[in-house]
């Protein structure tokens, strides 16, 4: 029988705001020593009250909107009544019937692997909720060491619908999601140091059966790879119980990195009773429409439109525009470029090619946080164009900038990489390169036309790159032409 | 009528060990309280908003700038036992534990 | 026998620690009395007494309080506080074993205020463990005394802030209401208590039971104290989420101004003076109101239909928040850990039911169960929505009446262990206090006189924010009358 998974994720992202949700205290805690930053709210003292971050109220708008989600006219607060020693008051403040968001989609598939059609994900809710703190295991085994510095870290967690059929597909939606939320700056969406995580829903059913299978929850994966090993491994087990005849147990599963196998945490009869209901201690939230609006109207271009305007206005290939759109600050900075420059291919080959392997050896992600400006590269653009330097010469200046961040004119100056377009220099070097070549010109004569491609070779050697390539090729062939014939 | 049963479930997700005889009685004393309550089943209360929050204002917020915070010394200085830095507590098993 | 009570003509005749604030005012204005002296005094008394009647849980050394705080009613008078309110560095208990050994690491917004007011802390006073009873027999630090008969409670659950006015102990004491926890004890011990509307005091520091419920408030020796009293601990927290931005006029100069009672409005709930009260209590609030009708008043009858569900609703909602409330003292962070346990699920389960005691662990387990999957709609929605009917009630009889005057209590203090065994019956005698914490509204407590030779309390409850209004009536009644005059013989 062929089955078909049904698979939902539930992802919690931390808001990259300067404060905790609920206090004052600084959310830049990383590398510090554990329990610096807390105080009596966080650290859940007894009699503490908590106040809400208006940055938190806003963000989790702001995502909704670029989410397509409807956003709530009024919203309210829940706890939900739980023990474990991360979590100071023995509760965590979150969201239960009243969410900020609710019913957006995300599109997936757009158009980067050619053939595939678009798909919408749904998102059933976003809510926000406060971060527990971190548990860190003692090396005797008899005791863990708790630190409330990411106690009250502002989170949104972003529920999808059972939308997603392979975990190729979870991956696309994770990366997309990540992509938004970066482009709209509300979080560092960083999978590694924890600011996104992901837990998985997962069930199968036989190929065409439109009810739902039994589901499980997977916890505790790393990265988008481990979503989607944990996935794969997940689907196949669950279609290998199906077929030996036994039925899915609704539990909750953890990860095993290391094994790439998912392990039974805790069965269905064991699952918890959170005893949700309203947060006294915080009144509710009525967003109004002109608010709404207000952020809307501030949300920059998000990577859909983007995509659309890279194909339909400036006619870029359809994998450079998935490419660019899917990079924030690399289409931030080819939307700088392009308001000044109007050959945008060549902006974007830049973009795409020598500058971001340029970005990769050096390990940069967000080119912004290099010493490449886009007057720099406009500059270089302008400079190829009026002949000035070559585009061969031209990845010697990439380097430079760089290096440097110093302009490309200045940098052409300074390294004499200026063009050598001097017609009587040219014919000497070639001349030069004739007399020293007589093999190849021998076989260019007897029709082997290859022969040009070395001899310019050899001429662009002698002048270090910056004979202009175009006119030696000219000259060269005129002088050939002159050798044949005599 | 709330059995004993009931009474150690609750008391579970109250984390309250209870001995034999406080399940004993406060099954018994639940059971007539709760029994006393059921009189607000009887009223109509259909189309009536519940009071979730007491006379308050809405959208009280807080600007998002960040004040020192309290340091290590004093937060965990008050805790049964710590290493110095952090809280500790026994062993957490996730596999068993985590919620 | 000599009387359990002195009566005296007028507060002159007083001696200082029986004095109102506002006379030590004028004394220490005059030179006539120091600070220190004042300090000196109620902490020695409070020293002496405390072995018989147990008030206080911890007492200030003596030597700190002094902050040379000038222009401030408050500066240099005697203070005590409810040991659930958090005091930086003095140890804050709330009564219970799991946190006997507690020190805060930051102060109430009240203990703020009291401080920048110049207010010396006697010290901090026994109250029912957690504020969950009515007659402070819950604490785990003993019992406390009425001073007017020690073989009975002070009511409480703010029992040991009632007994340090009513003592001549501090001039003023906080304490918190939540169904009745300041206006019971206040009506028990023969002093004023008052529970302000839900949010003119900051709760930032309040060591919660049930934070829709809970309000800080205060304890003295007349109505006009109480205005002071406000004066110095209400208005807006932006630590407190719930409290109040309402403006707060100034409490003191509105009573001092006098009120005209010619026909202000006062309602009279028929379903308060139903079968079950105490004949001498019942006597002594028809007295008071005769005497309101004296002065002017204009008596109505008001209707309250939804008083006979108040208890169920109350103890539903008020157990429900506390079941969560209480979730933080699971021996990680401060306070008590069991000695001895297994694992983490162990080391929780042990720690809290040595740390809590019976009655906060049935009500942690009621309001659990009244939470938990399966039940939240029968019990705790329904009772949510119960409360909106209660709220209603008290909006309707408001657009009929300016104050609504009950009794506190339906008898006087009853003797220490009489009500333990049966937890209903002591819920019961919360009948005429809850009703205002479900709705939100002020509600004071003065005493009218004394029945069995035991302080009887009369209640003024008036709309949202209307305290002003209600210490003004109160205020005028004492002028023509003596009961507050009339204190303990300790
Ligand atoms: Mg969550
Ligand atoms: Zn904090």
């Amino acid at each position: 029988m062929k089955y078909e998974a049904v698979i939902g994720l539930e992802v919690h992202v931390q808001l990259s705001t300067n404060t905790k949700i609920f206090c004052s205290c600084s959310t830049r805690y990383s590398g510090n020593e554990p329990n610096t930053s807390v105080c009596e709210v966080c650290s859940g003292q007894p009699g503490v009250l908590p106040v809400l971050n208006a940055e938190v109220l806003k963000r989790a708008v702001k995502t909704g909107l670029a989410l397509n989600c409807s956003i709530a006219k009024r919203t309210k607060f829940d706890r939900k009544n739980y023990f474990y020693p991360d979590l100071p008051k023995g509760y965590q403040v979150s969201q239960f019937d009243m969410p900020i968001c609710a019913n957006g989609y995300i599109i997936v598939n757009d158009g980067l692997a050619e053939g595939k059609k678009d798909k919408k994900i749904g998102i059933t809710r976003i809510h926000m909720e406060e971060d527990a703190g971190k548990n860190v295991h003692g090396s005797d085994g008899k005791s863990s060491f708790v630190d409330y510095n990411r106690a009250g870290v502002p989170l949104l967690e972003i529920v999808s619908e059972p939308d997603i059929r392979t975990s190729s597909e979870a991956k696309e939606y994770l990366e997309k999601l990540k992509t938004i939320l970066k482009y709209i700056d509300v979080s560092d969406c960083n999978m590694e140091d924890g600011s996104l995580r992901c837990d998985a829903n997962v069930s199968v059913r036989p190929a065409g059966e439109t009810k739902l299978g039994t589901k499980v929850e997977i916890k505790n994966m790393n990265s988008f790879r481990g979503v989607q090993k944990a996935i794969d491994y997940e689907i196949e087990r669950q279609i290998k119980v199906c077929e030996s005849g036994s039925k899915i147990t609704q539990e909750t599963r953890l990860y095993d990195e290391a094994k790439a196998v998912t392990l039974t945490m805790r069965k269905k009869e064991e699952a918890f009773d959170y005893r949700y209901f309203p947060e006294p201690d915080l009144p509710p939230y009525d967003i109004a429409p002109k608010d709404i609006d207000a952020i809307n109207s501030a949300l920059p271009e998000l990577p859909d439109a983007k995509f659309a305007r890279y194909i339909n206005e400036m006619q870029l290939s359809v994998y450079d525009a998935s490419l660019l759109s899917n990079n924030p600050s690399l289409a931030a900075f080819f939307d700088e470029c392009a308001a000044g420059y109007k050959n945008y291919k060549a902006i974007t080959n830049w973009l795409l090619g020598d500058i971001s392997k340029k970005m990769n050896e050096l390990g940069i992600e967000d080119i912004f946080s290099s010493r490449i400006r886009p007057e720099n590269l406009l500059e270089m653009l302008v400079l190829i164009d009026n002949g000035t330097i070559s585009g061969k010469i031209a990845k010697t200046v990439v380097d430079e900038i760089f290096a440097s961040g110093e302009k490309s004119s200045k940098i052409i100056e300074k390294l004499g990489l200026v063009q050598i377009s001097d017609d009587g220099f040219i014919l000497k070097i070639i001349n030069e390169v004739v007399a020293e070549n007589p093999k190849s010109i021998s076989d260019y004569i007897s029709g082997k036309e290859a022969a040009v491609g070395f001899l310019v070779g050899q001429i662009m050697k002698k002048t270090r790159g910056k004979a202009n390539p175009k006119l030696v090729n000219e000259m060269l062939i005129t002088e050939l032409a002159k050798l044949k014939n005599a | 009528m709330i059995s004993k049963e009931e009474i150690t479930k609750i008391a579970g997700l109250a984390m309250l060990e209870l001995s034999e005889n406080e399940k004993a009685e406060y099954s018994s004393q639940l059971s007539s309280l709760l029994g006393y309550f059921n009189e607000i089943q009887d009223l109509d209360l259909a189309g009536v908003e519940p009071t979730n929050h007491a006379l308050v204002a809405d959208n009280v917020l807080r600007e998002d700038t960040a004040v020192p915070s309290l340091g290590q010394n004093v937060v965990v200085a008050g805790a049964p036992a710590t290493d110095g830095k952090s809280y500790r507590v026994p062993a957490i098993i996730e596999t068993e534990e985590q919620p | 026998m000599s009387e359990n009570y002195i009566k005296y003509a007028n507060y002159k005749e007083m001696p200082a620690h029986f004095k109102p604030a506002h006379e030590i005012r004028k004394m220490i204005d005059a030179k006539e009395i120091s600070e220190a002296e004042l300090m000196e005094s109620a902490v020695r008394r409070s020293k002496e007494t405390n072995g018989l009647l147990n008030a206080f849980l911890s007492i200030n050394g003596g030597a700190e309080g002094f902050s040379g705080v000038k222009n401030s009613f408050w500066a240099g008078i005697p203070v005590a506080l409810k040991d659930n309110i958090v005091t930086k560095g003095i140890k804050t208990t709330a009564g219970s074993k799991i946190l006997e050994n507690y020190t805060p690491i930051y102060d109430a917004t009240v203990v703020q205020k009291l401080k920048n007011a110049g207010a010396p802390i006697v010290g901090k006073t026994n109250m029912d463990e957690f504020a969950m009873g009515s007659s402070t027999e819950n604490s785990a630090f003993g019992v406390t005394k009425n001073p007017w008969d020690i073989t009975r409670v002070p009511g409480g659950s703010s029992g040991g802030s009632a007994v340090a006015v009513a003592s001549g102990l501090a001039y003023m004491a906080l304490g918190s209401d939540t169904g009745g926890s300041i206006r019971q004890p206040a009506a028990l011990c023969g002093v004023c208590g008052m529970k302000p509307t839900y949010g003119r005091v900051s709760r930032y520091g309040l060591i919660a039971f049930a934070s829709s419920l809970d309000q800080i408030g205060p304890f003295t020796r007349d109505a006009l104290d109480m205005a002071y009293a406000l004066d110095v601990i209400c208005g807006h927290d932006p630590k407190d989420s719930t409290s109040s931005a309402a403006p707060a006029e100034s409490f003191s100069d509105f009573v001092k101004k006098g009120m005209d009672m010619n026909g202000v409005k006062i309602g009279i709930p028929d379903e308060y003076f139903g079968d079950g009260i105490e004949q001498g209590v019942a006597e002594r609030v028809k007295e008071a109101i005769n005497q309101f009708e004296k002065m002017g008043a204009k008596i109505v009858s008001v209707k309250l239909p939804h008083t006979k569900y108040a208890i169920p609703v109350y103890y539903l909602i008020a157990t429900a928040e506390a079941s969560s409330n209480l979730s933080r003292f699971d021996g990680v962070k401060y306070g008590f850990r069991a000695a001895e346990f297994k694992n983490l699920k162990d080391m929780y389960m042990k720690t809290r039911d040595e740390g809590f005691g019976a009655e906060v662990k049935r009500r942690i387990i009621l309001g659990t169960y009244a939470l938990s999957s399966g039940y939240y709609d029968a019990y705790y929605k329904t009772a949510q929505k119960a409360r909106t009917k209660i709220k209603e009630d008290f909006q309707a009889a408001f657009s009929r009446a300016d104050l609504i005057l009950s009794p506190v209590t339906p008898a006087t203090a009853f003797k220490i262990g009489e009500k333990t065994a049966d937890p209903l019956t002591m819920y019961m005698s919360d009948i005429f206090t809850i009703s205002a914490n479900l709705a939100s509204i002020p509600a004071l407590s003065i005493p009218c006189g004394l029945s069995g030779g035991m302080p009887v309390g009369l209640q003024l409850s008036g709309n949202y924010f209307q305290e002003g209004k209600m210490l003004a009536a109160a205020y005028e009644f004492q002028k023509r009358t003596d009961h507050h005059l009339c204190v303990a013989a300790v």
